[in-house]
């Protein structure tokens, strides 16, 4: 694929940019108790959240996130995009824009890029929007409809949201830990990501140095159930294998995935399935991890998130560790890099997966340029 | 760069306010209990049941909706306003479910997602969806358009690939990535199904897959930006 990444970063609660990669490579957690965050809502409920800071309880968060992306992670060339394509799942459920994230985002770019505001385009498919979005994007890119198309991916954690994952379980009493013995869900989280993709013309066009390319994409859908993966992995594999099947002749392997690992039963066990299944013995030259024991499960924006995650592992060569992992379930035959620091890697080639709600599944390759 | 695929059929479902006793296919299928949902799958239904070829293991499934599931989610939030949590609602979500809803009840395994947006949302649904076929991600593709912004409910869904050996052909020439599309992507899609409706009227045969068409090039069939042209 001629898709080139020319612009990366997140918004997450352990900051963005260079402060969040340094916490991140450092092992850090940035959840807190959701009795801190939302003390009116869950007064003595200790499980932990990935929410940013300084947005007040009741009032909608999409707005303030938003603002943030625009302040903290906004790209220079952002104008020069030829189109905006957005992700989100559900957005706030409470304001004027309550469960329509798309019309928070074209307020938002109609305020802050008015230019641009006509060239966003909202695609979702619950949590992983944002990995649709960055395949979707690379395809245009590569087919030359588009030179440069700006990607973004946005999601917040209200408490009514928040409420909701309490009672269906998907969220942890405790906190996410990732292919751990003990997991018992997710964390969820909030924040956004953006990220730049051009051809070879939009990188003539920007004058920019390529960070990495995109070499493959991939996307499945069980068509089995609302809320339970495939338990035997197969579907979600086979969005891992069509991201592995389009990759150039010659690329090598790749050397991280950066996995859903969102620390439900379920999905770990679905995905240590379907990775065995789409890399069969080559699994165990790669490392593994979840970044979502640090940052959480930010819904419609994780896809992205993590994809940039892995771009920067790719450029810092490291792999950051899986934050919440002590003790590595024995069912799931994984090379999963435990809590800790990050580990040093000669890295040319990285994955990413996304296992969204209702089955849907996708997959993102990286190589160096 | 126009876009050109090959339809191999078309359904629609508007809501005249009876109930419609479902097919078979979808007896005991999760429908969400949500209007824009169920017309969503029944539109698609109506598009594929009579398709003898359908490879589901990369069949698209690509959802298109202006307004989203409203009363759905007035559930959901009037939940969040009560401070009574409703996963049965909330875990069903907003429009971004549609497309999933769809590929689930008729076991699709292709790409699976939901636009939100007017025109420009239908708009790109099918350039996206010209790209995830040359890509070799999906073989075949429906792109399903639900809404519920005017009384009734209703639902369009056109079944897509990039053949173009034989059949009825859309070209989507460049304008349609501007102003071609009426504002409410519901009225686009249906727009282009009567059309083709019109079309496999005009050939008096009542099964597509032996139908031919070969119309003169250029012409218009619908006040819309759709075109029928020869095979190549």
């Amino acid at each position: 694929m001629e898709s080139f990444v020319v612009f990366a970063d997140a918004l997450t609660c352990l900051g963005s940019g260079k402060q969040l990669w340094h916490q991140l490579i450092n092992g850090r957690c940035g959840l807190s108790p959701a009795s801190e965050v939302f003390p009116e809502w869950f007064k003595d409920n200790q499980t932990m959240i990935g929410t940013l800071g300084n947005i007040s309880e009741e009032m909608p968060r999409l707005p303030v996130i938003l603002n943030r992306l625009a302040e903290e992670i906004w790209p220079p060339f952002f104008e020069e995009c030829d189109l905006v394509i957005a992700g989100s799942s559900l957005g706030d459920l409470s304001g004027q824009n309550a469960g329509h994230p798309d019309r928070a985002l074209q307020e938002f770019l109609s305020q802050t890029s008015p230019t641009m505001a006509s060239k966003l385009r909202v695609v979702s498919s619950a949590c992983s929007s944002g990995t649709d979005v960055l395949s979707l994007a690379s395809l245009l890119v590569n087919g030359g409809d588009a030179d440069v198309v700006a990607v973004m991916a946005v999601d917040s954690l209200d408490p009514g949201k928040l409420a909701q994952h309490v009672a269906l379980k998907t969220q942890s009493p405790t906190r996410a830990r990732p292919f751990d013995k003990q997991r018992n869900g997710t964390s969820f989280g909030e924040g956004g990501a953006v990220m730049m993709v051009a051809n070879r013309r939009g990188l003539d066009k920007l004058q920019v140095t390529p960070l990495a390319k995109v070499a493959g994409v991939g996307f499945s859908c069980d068509a089995l159930d609302i809320t339970l993966p495939d338990e035997t992995g197969w579907w979600p594999s086979k969005a891992l294998l069509r991201a592995l099947e389009i990759l150039e002749p010659g690329t090598t392997e790749i050397g991280y995935i950066n996995a859903h690992g969102s620390g439900t039963l379920a999905n770990d066990r679905m995905e240590a399935k379907a990775l065995a299944l789409a890399f069969g013995d080559q699994l165990q030259n790669s490392l593994i991890s979840s970044t979502k024991g640090a940052v959480g499960h930010l819904l419609g924006a994780t896809g992205l998130v993590e994809a940039v995650f892995t771009v920067w592992s790719l450029l810092h060569q490291e792999v950051p560790s899986t934050v919440g992992l002590e003790l590595l379930d024995e069912e799931l035959v994984l090379p999963v890099v435990p809590e800790g620091s990050a580990v040093p890697r000669k890295l040319l080639a990285a994955l990413s997966a996304t296992f969204g709600f209702g089955g849907v599944n996708s997959a993102v390759v990286f190589t160096m340029v | 760069m126009a876009l050109i695929f090959r339809i191999l059929n078309t359904g629609s479902y508007l809501c005249n306010g009876e109930a419609v006793p479902l097919a078979d296919s979808l007896v005991g299928k999760d429908l969400r209990g949500d209007p824009v949902v169920k017309a969503a799958v029944l539109a698609a239904e109506a598009a594929t049941s009579a398709l003898s070829i359908i490879q589901k293991e990369t069949f698209g499934t690509i959802a298109v909706s202006s307004g989203g599931c409203i009363s759905h989610l007035a559930r959901v939030i009037d939940g969040v306003r009560q401070r009574q949590p409703r996963p049965g609602y909330f875990v069903r979500g907003g429009p971004q479910t549609i497309a999933t809803y769809v590929a689930m009840a008729l076991g699709f395994h292709g790409p699976t997602f939901t636009m939100t947006g007017g025109r420009e949302a239908l708009s790109e649904a099918f350039r996206f969806s010209s790209y995830l076929i040359k890509a070799g991600l999906a073989n075949q593709i429906c792109i399903v358009v639900a809404d519920q912004l005017t009384q009734p409910e209703g639902a369009a869904a056109i079944i897509i690939d990039n053949e173009i050996a034989a059949g009825i052909q859309l070209k989507l020439v460049p304008e349609i990535f501007s102003n071609s599309f009426p504002a409410e992507p519901l009225a686009g899609i249906l727009s282009l199904t009567y059309a083709f409706q019109e079309l496999i009227q005009a050939s008096q045969s009542s099964t597509f897959n032996s139908l031919t068409m070969e119309p003169s090039a250029g012409a218009t069939i619908s006040s819309s930006k759709f075109y029928v042209v020869p095979k190549s």
